[in-house]
């Protein structure tokens, strides 16, 4: 999988303090990746950063090769979901969803960023030199202008390659329509000329009539009369249409309506634009796939909290981006709704192949969607893995107690894969320690064993216990320190227990000296 | 229990008689002069000690006066310009306003409140000292007339305005700018397509509260104006020692003529809102 | 949305020129003897102060003050219970009821006091017409009813719009709690709306005690208040210094007021 946006050495500082502190950050196509961390870890300000809306004090973001730290958001191939949505209010739904079709300018972006791309080296190498104090005064002054000439040949080629992209559209128009209009003419013919069908259906009605008003005078109820009406509906209405030429307008207005799409179409492709009908249909089609069919004419205000999620994720997809940001956009719906949006989101993402990048606070949402965590902590990446490699093998404490629940102990490794935890040695498999090294031992409380007490290395004393409604979470103290344990067996409150723990669910960090516990 | 709830009953009817009987007595009063300027307005006896039969003379008499023309062109174009003005500015700055950290635009909103609560009389006596210093710096020593009042009009209507449209962008989803541009529109596209319509109540009550202070106004521009230049106020009031003379009853007309096309506009907007709900 | 912070710069040019500006020239004409404004003989003094100070200057401030008393608490007496009824309204009913309160407003106010002052002329229409003779212009009388009649609507609305938005459930609490209606009123509506009391009566006095037209109008130039001394001094005389010095203590008296007040309500956006 290649990259599609790489992130080079991100500085940013708001108000005096450093919220970003030389980021590092590559993000592969189409992968769920999910930026995890605390409020205030400047999670969001990378999002922005991303989206366009915020500018790194230093740094650059590269997109597809290219970097777009100048380019606005309106012109990057970038779509966001906001917190709390912000849907337009004064537009409906479909407006709503409509609204960056119709400022289908991208396409001209996408031009200019082309034909700029093919003039990026030529110019990074003259702003070398410019930069450069040995370089003349002469061939500078040479070097500005030769920027100026560039300025104006992109300018130039942009437009002949929209010329050429029009024509080219022009001609797609063309060609479709004339076969349209080609197969439709011949169908319009064949009826018109058919002129005894006509009279064919007419005395096949009359006959069907006849039929059927014998039919409803043998019977007296009204309800059987209705029957036979009902009955024979479909073959009447079908003859109707013959008999009446209603098939015959129905083709002249097919072909009215053909005229004006390919008028409107041909319009809308002089801006490079989405005809009506094309965006109407791509309207439609999203809806669908959010599952909002037939929303469009309702008013924004009046949708529930999901349903505006939803429209707001229709908005963002519609414009297929290369990329789909999100900002916590779960978190104003309760419980059950934002367990079925995470499912339908990764659903999404799957069917689309868009890239998403997805910011949160909440640990078992990022573990549930992502494909890729980035953990984040005071501006700074604390670690970025699969949600497994991150839950079974945190880097550090923080990552290790950010995700999940943890017991962190502080042990001994005594090298040859064996480590001393509360005075008692355990195998495990890490071995890239030093012997006597202090580290960290990471257990998760679902991985503690219950064993008898005689045969435990572990012993501790019960010192809550609460039902968790599929586990009982324990509290046990064991030498002063508080451990927690997810079992199923029930405890009260001052047993002793006895831990055992299994060597690959041992997992052992170093020690930050700059850590603050 | 039976009798108390008649006569608890009988209480309510009363007191609602009672309360009815006391908004209709204060309307009243405060319609007595407006009954007084419509009635006057078409009596044939234009010195309004009695009533001499209806007459529209004054109506027509009202375009024949020259110098209450003037006021009145000026009021009324003053007041078109400078609503016009003082909306524009206005929803211009409160977005600027919005926008700032929190010290800033307290501290701009204070100074923003300082006409509006000031006395007109302070306000009218500031704008002239600030006219008046100008011009000597500028060399023009008679600097009032129908721009200053234009400008101090434009002046004291801008708060309003702001004042109006501010808890509109307050309410306003903060990521509604952000969301256009998200989406392809360039800055302003975006705020004449996204912004603009959100606050669009807000724009609109401001600029009704700038026209009413606008065309109502006497003191303040009774301080900033000069040469001659009068709006129907003033004119009003310069004349207020001539009710001896045919004077007051084209000013009871013009009133009357403003009066009925307020209400006219009322009724006519409220038909217009009530067949748009009927419509959805 | 940062990128909008420029559009505040204009506003803030244009604010200090247009208040901050004026009120430092007031400060320095208050220590001046000034024929006008020319700056260029005038003389540094504090007779200014001596002048303001006078005691025939202190009575018409009482004065003011006086009549903007009363006509505040009659608002309030008329006002309020006229606010509490269109609350209790149907809401097409109160707005047609608030509609009409506001309508006067767009008369002209100058034609509505000059108009108030012909009714009460003795030999005028009402004479004529109705033959009720009332001599009662010029007089004190005349110059409150004037003031409440305009100032009224700007009471009611403050307290109208803080007891409308009141949350009905407090009352149904209170007398769940077991409080009479009238002992409801006065323990919990009553309290509440104090806020918009406090709106209204900044709308009205303080307009009130500075105003120059209606005592000018309503008694043919024979009371004397703030605001007639006021435009003496600036428009009819070219006495700026005193003129000044007053101003600004009526700009003080004014925002102390307000400062009061602000202290009783933290939100501020009252006044609309």
């Amino acid at each position: 999988m290649s990259k599609i946006i790489e992130l080079k050495n991100i500085y940013k500082t708001f108000d005096d303090k450093e919220v970003i502190t030389d980021l590092n950050l590559e993000i592969d196509e189409n992968e769920f990746v999910t930026l995890l961390g605390p409020s205030g870890c400047g999670k969001t300000t990378v999002l922005r950063m991303i989206g366009g809306f915020e500018d790194p004090d230093s740094g650059e973001i590269i997109l597809n090769g290219e970097t777009i730290n100048e380019i606005p958001p309106y012109y990057r191939p970038i779509n966001t979901v906001f917190q709390r949505y912000a849907l337009f209010p004064h537009l409906n739904v479909f407006d709503n969803i409509a609204y960056g079709l119709k400022n289908y300018n991208r396409v001209f972006e996408e031009i200019r960023s082309n034909v700029r791309k093919s003039y990026d080296q030529e110019k990074k190498e003259i702003r070398d030199k410019l930069n450069n104090k040995e370089t003349s005064l002469e061939e500078k002054k040479e070097l500005k202008h030769r920027l100026k000439e560039i300025k104006a040949a992109i300018k130039e080629k942009t437009s002949i390659e929209k010329e050429k992209l029009y024509e080219e559209k022009l001609a797609d128009i063309e060609s479709r329509y004339d076969k349209l209009d080609e197969k439709l003419e011949a169908k319009i013919e064949a009826l018109e000329k058919d002129e005894e069908r006509v009279a064919i259906a007419e005395e096949k009605l009359e006959a069907l009539e006849e039929k059927i008003a014998n039919l409803k005078a043998e019977v007296s109820k009204r309800k059987d009369k209705q029957k036979i009406d009902q009955k024979y509906k479909k073959e009447k209405e079908k003859l109707e249409r013959i008999a009446y030429g209603y098939d015959v307008d129905e083709l002249y207005k097919l072909r009215k309506q053909y005229y004006k799409q390919r008028k409107d179409e041909e319009k809308s492709a002089k801006n490079l634009m989405m005809s009506p009908h094309h965006i109407e249909q791509a309207v439609n089609d999203i809806l669908k796939m959010v599952n909002l069919e037939g929303y469009g004419t309702r008013k924004v205000d009046k949708l529930s909290g999901g349903e505006m999620q939803r429209v707001a994720i229709a908005r963002a997809l519609v414009n297929k981006p290369k990329i789909l940001l999100l900002d916590e956009p779960l978190a104003a719906l309760d419980l059950k709704l934002r367990q079925n949006m995470q499912y339908e989101l990764k659903e999404m993402q799957k069917e689309s192949k868009i890239t998403f990048i997805y910011v949160t606070h909440d640990q078992e949402e990022a573990l549930t969607m992502s494909d890729k965590i980035v953990v984040f902590d005071h501006g700074v990446i604390q670690q970025i893995g699969t949600p497994e490699s991150i839950y079974n093998e945190p880097n550090n404490r923080f990552v290790a107690n950010f995700i999940g629940e943890s017991n962190i102990i502080r042990s001994i490794y005594k090298g040859n894969k064996k480590v001393e935890i509360f005075g008692s040695v355990f195998d495990c498999l890490d071995e890239n320690f030093e012997v006597d090294e202090v580290v960290d031992v990471v257990i998760r409380p679902e991985d503690f064993d219950i064993v008898e007490i005689e045969d435990a290395k572990i012993i501790g004393v019960v010192d809550s216990i609460i039902f968790k409604g599929v586990f009982f979470e324990i509290c046990a103290m064991v030498q002063g320190q508080e451990l927690i344990i997810h079992k199923y067996e029930q405890f009260e409150v001052g047993d002793k227990i006895g831990l055992s723990v299994d060597p690959y669910e041992i997992h052992i960090m170093k020690v930050d000296p700059n850590e603050k516990i | 229990m039976m009798i108390k709830i008649s006569t608890r009953k009988k209480l309510k009817q009363v007191s609602a008689v009672l309360k009815a009987f006391f908004v209709i007595l204060v309307l009243v009063i405060l319609y007595l002069p407006i009954l007084y300027i419509i009635i006057q307005s078409v009596n044939a006896d234009g010195t309004g000690n009695t009533f001499g039969g209806i007459t529209f003379r004054w109506y027509s008499e009202l375009f024949g006066d020259p110098e209450l023309m003037d006021a009145i062109v000026n009021t009324l174009s003053i007041a078109f310009i400078s609503t016009a003005a003082s909306t524009i500015l206005g929803t211009i700055f409160a977005i600027g306003i919005n926008s700032l950290d929190r010290k800033r635009k307290q501290r701009l909103i204070f100074l923003n409140n300082v006409p509006i609560i000031n006395a007109d009389i302070v306000t009218g006596v500031f704008l002239m000292l600030v006219f008046l210093t100008f011009g000597r710096l500028i060399g023009i020593n008679y600097p009032l007339g129908y721009i200053t009042m234009l400008i101090a009009h434009i002046f004291f209507s801008i708060p309003y305005v702001i004042l109006s449209v501010l808890p509109k962008l307050n309410e306003m989803d903060p990521n509604l700018y952000d969301a256009a541009l998200d989406l392809g529109s360039k800055p302003s596209e975006a705020v004449m397509k996204i912004i603009v319509p959100t606050i669009r109540p807000g724009i609109i009550t401001g600029m009704l509260i700038a026209f009413t202070m606008s065309i109502d106004d006497f003191i303040i521009s009774y301080f900033t104006t000069g040469g001659g230049v009068a709006n129907f106020s003033i004119w009003l009031y310069t004349n207020r020692k001539a009710t001896r003379f045919h004077a007051l009853p084209k000013a009871y007309a013009y009133n009357t003529v403003i009066m009925v096309l307020t209400l006219a506009i009322l009724i006519i907007y409220n038909i217009i809102q009530r067949r748009k709900v009927v419509k959805n | 949305m940062k990128r909008f912070r420029m559009l505040a710069l204009p506003y803030s040019v244009w604010m200090v020129i247009l208040v901050v500006f004026p009120l430092l020239i007031m400060v320095a004409l208050a220590f001046l003897d000034i024929q006008g404004l020319d700056f260029s003989t005038a003389t540094f003094t504090f007779s200014n102060f001596k002048a303001t100070f006078d005691k025939t200057y202190f009575e018409v401030f009482l004065r003011s003050m006086g009549y903007a008393f009363i006509t505040t608490i009659i608002c309030i007496v008329i006002g309020y219970p006229i606010a509490y009824i269109i609350s209790k309204l149907k809401p097409t009913v109160s707005f047609i009821v608030l509609l009409l309160f506001i309508l006067p407003m767009w008369t002209n106010m100058l034609l509505r006091i000059q108009s108030l002052n012909m009714l009460l002329l003795p030999e005028g229409f009402m004479k004529n017409v109705f033959g009720i003779s009332i001599n009662l212009s010029g007089s004190t009388f005349s110059v409150i009813l004037a003031m409440v009649v305009v100032y009224l609507p700007f009471m009611i609305f403050p307290i109208y719009s803080v007891l409308e938005k009141q949350d009905p459930l407090l009352i149904e609490a209170s007398q769940d709690l077991g409080a009479s209606e009238f002992k409801t009123f006065r323990k919990v509506t009553l309290p509440l709306s104090l806020k918009g009391v406090a709106s209204g009566v900044i709308m009205v006095f303080l307009p009130a005690a500075t105003s120059f037209t209606i005592p000018e109008i309503m008694s043919r130039g024979k009371l004397v208040l703030i605001g007639t001394i006021i435009e003496q001094k600036f428009k009819s005389g070219s006495n700026y210094g005193t003129g000044s010095l007053m101003s600004l203590f009526l700009i003080a008296f004014i925002f102390i007021a307000i400062f009061i007040s602000n202290k009783l309500d933290k939100e501020g956006a009252t006044l609309i």
